[in-house]
């Protein structure tokens, strides 16, 4: 019995010890400066679409400095200002290391060959720049626990900056305070930190939703029936690309959103979806699906149903994708390069560490709509044979 | 038994513990930056959750048993606190009763197992599968978030140098070690690994302990599902998949025997430190990601084979 006590006694230790932080978290709250995290991660759709609209309405040059809810609204840099050139395969830059810097690259996973081409984009910029490219991605895919502990391990190797492509907004935020707490600085490509770092680069997903629907609308002369295949519920970069769609299609009143349904991103869930879909609405004009993937899968149920004239739109110019647009099966996609983001990355991050030049802003996509961003059947030709981040790791 | 000679002192040391001194040379000869205090620290910190929920496998091992839903059961602890932190509960709370949650899991694992007489290994599985769907059908499929500054006190504040979580280690392996070598429980769950008819004859209620034993475990993964939570500071549904297989090849290399019943628990923290040590020193150095697996794999394979011709050596 004697033994039991002890052994519920340090049920109770371990208990209390669970339960340190309610003494103390009055004291650590007031520390962080009340910046809640979940609020920040909520207005973050708020921001892409303030920021959105204001690149749409005026394509302003200098920087403007706007901050929504802790996170930085997108800053539109005129093309010129950019420090690469380029989109793609065919991204450039002047920029040249002064120092002897370390730079590490933390994927979302091994396997997507969009995060190895981002991979492979820090890399080139390393060897063009001049400096040590360290490019790593957990073993388990998209595990963000497996995403800090590299953190944590590039800071141990002395890095000077971490470029992550986050696998979870919040969920990376312990690994980018010990980053910053250690003087590295912190790039974010596509899925943001909850707060604020450094810079974060990529699409601005609501500006791909905008330019993809905007496009389409003026192919289908401003009128016809839509069906949009959503993203996974809840995911925040399928919400802001889903919401830059509709306030695209604002200005075409006479183009109507028959149904708008998840696909999950997936091929698979894009054929069956399309599939059950058709079904009622035998007359639809064109499809977006929020990803390549499922845009391919809606591409063989029309195919199967031997509907040949029905515009499918996606995101990303994937090889599959970029074959069926040349193929003339899909209508447009999106460059989402990650080839180009992540090299983009590199030159602000070489830029600061030689003269500490700041970057215009906390959030500078790349690439944006002035990049020529649209993959259609008349450019896919140039597309795959010259500028496709996919030619980079084939 | 009592006259405790250096070498039988020695002997009970596992040769993994010997294959961890020399990884740790190895990897401070190729890198500088390896053997410092803040990266010996890193180790700690980032061993934590994992080492926890070893502790509890190695409790299932003991038994002749394996439970594979150990991993989906952090993610849900994860989970289960901030959602019902969402829905108005202090994190505490939630956190509390999501231990609560995991145990009560281990217990229905525990009753099918030894009520239904299904193997552990299908048993658990089928568990893993249910209790992941209820994760994700609590996230609607992505990750959820709670805002609280408690994370930072667990996974930042130090109390003599090292964080808060490794404490909550610290006192999960003395609790675990307690109870397999100082409690009748503890006996009994060695007894069912080393002579199960023996142990029925004495009068023990077998299908009783199995089920304790399961339970326990699944507090203990309900621990280390709050120390993760900490960690990436929001309910992640997939955060500890794959964790129960890494338990389970902790739990052997630190000498765990899945036939005899024989084995501690100290011997387990050697073996997820020999993990834990082998990934951050790849890391550090900077080997590729698609290479590690296979390095880490290839490890763990060298140490149960020397670790088991070592024994055949010593029987001899």
């Amino acid at each position: 019995m004697k033994k039991r006590g002890i052994s519920a006694m340090l049920t109770v230790a371990l208990a209390c010890a669970m339960l340190a932080g309610c003494g103390s978290s009055g004291s650590t709250a007031s520390q962080s400066g009340g910046t809640s995290t979940t609020a920040a991660a909520k207005e973050t759709e708020a921001a892409g679409e303030a920021a959105a609209e204001e690149a749409a309405a005026e394509e302003t040059e200098a920087a403007s400095e706007k901050t929504v809810g802790g996170l930085s609204a997108a800053t539109v840099v005129a093309l010129e200002d950019l420090p690469v050139s380029g989109i793609g395969c065919t991204v450039t830059s002047d920029v040249k290391a002064t120092g002897d810097y370390k730079i590490g690259y933390i994927a979302k996973n091994t396997t997507n060959p969009y995060m190895v081409a981002q991979g492979e984009g820090v890399s080139k910029a390393g060897e063009d720049m001049g400096f040590e490219a360290i490019v790593q991605a957990p073993t388990t895919a998209d595990s963000v626990e497996e995403q800090v502990k590299l953190m944590e391990d590039m800071i141990t190797q002395g890095v000077d900056a971490i470029i992550v492509h986050c696998a979870d907004s919040n969920g990376i935020m312990s690994g980018v305070r010990k980053a910053e707490e250690a003087g590295i600085l912190v790039v974010t490509i596509g899925t943001p930190a909850a707060s604020d770092t450094f810079l974060r680069t990529g699409v601005d997903y609501y500006e791909t939703g905008y330019v993809i629907a905007g496009q389409l609308a003026e192919e289908l002369g401003g009128e016809g029936k839509l069906i949009i295949l959503e993203g996974p519920a809840g995911a925040s970069n399928a919400i802001e690309r889903l919401n830059g769609i509709k306030d695209a299609l604002v200005d075409y009143p006479n183009i109507e959103v028959v149904a708008s349904q998840t696909a999950n991103f997936k091929r698979t869930e894009g054929m069956s979806v399309t599939e059950n879909l058709i079904q009622k609405y035998t007359d639809v004009d064109a499809i977006i699906g929020c990803n390549d993937e499922s845009a391919l899968g809606a591409v063989q149920a029309l195919k199967a149903a031997g509907m040949t004239d029905v515009l499918v739109c996606g995101f990303d110019g994937s090889v599959d994708a970029t074959n069926a647009i040349a193929k003339g099966e899909m209508y447009a996609s999106y460059n989402t390069d990650p080839y180009g983001s992540g090299y983009i990355a590199c030159a602000y991050l070489v830029n600061y560490l030689n003269d500490g030049t700041e970057p215009e802003g906390a959030f500078i996509p790349f690439p944006s709509g002035q990049n020529d961003p649209l993959i259609t059947p008349d450019t896919v030709a140039d597309y795959q044979a010259n500028v496709a981040w996919f030619n980079a790791i084939q | 038994m009592k006259e405790t000679t250096f070498m039988t002192k020695m002997k009970k040391i596992p040769p993994v513990a010997y294959m961890l001194i020399i990884l740790v040379v190895v990897f401070s000869i190729l890198s500088p930056n390896y053997l410092t205090f803040s990266n010996l620290r890193n180790i700690l910190i980032q061993v934590t959750p994992l080492m926890i929920v070893a502790f509890g496998q190695t409790c299932i091992v003991l038994t002749q048993g394996t439970d594979l839903s150990l991993g989906a059961q952090v993610s849900f602890a994860t989970v289960f606190a901030v959602w019902l932190a969402t829905k108005g509960l202090p994190i505490q709370a939630g956190i509390l009763l999501a231990m609560v949650a995991t145990t009560v899991i281990g217990m229905v694992n525990g009753i099918v197992v030894a009520c239904g007489n299904v193997p552990p290994f299908i048993a658990t599985y089928g568990m893993q599968n249910i209790v992941n769907s209820i994760s994700l059908m609590l996230t609607a499929g992505a990750s959820i978030y709670f805002a609280s500054d408690f994370y930072r006190v667990i996974a930042e504040v130090n109390i003599i140098g090292l964080p808060i979580m490794i404490w909550i280690a610290v006192l999960t392996f003395i609790l675990v070690w307690l109870v397999l070598n100082k409690t009748k429980f503890g006996i009994c769950i060695h007894g069912i690994g080393g002579n199960r008819e023996a142990l029925e004859l004495a009068g023990i209620n077998v299908k009783l302990v199995h089920i304790r034993t399961y339970a326990f475990a699944g507090l203990v993964a309900g621990i280390a599902g709050a120390v993760a939570l900490c960690r990436v500071e929001s309910g992640q549904p997939t955060v500890g998949s794959g964790w129960e297989f890494q338990a389970v090849a902790a739990t052997l290399l630190g000498g765990s025997s899945l036939r005899e019943g024989k084995g501690n628990v100290t011997g387990t923290i050697f073996g997820v430190l020999l993990i834990q040590v082998i990934k951050n020193g790849l890391n550090v150095v900077g080997v590729a990601s698609i290479m590690q697996n296979a390095i880490i794999g290839s490890i763990v394979l060298a140490a149960i084979i020397i670790d088991a011709l070592v024994r055949a050596l010593a029987d001899k």
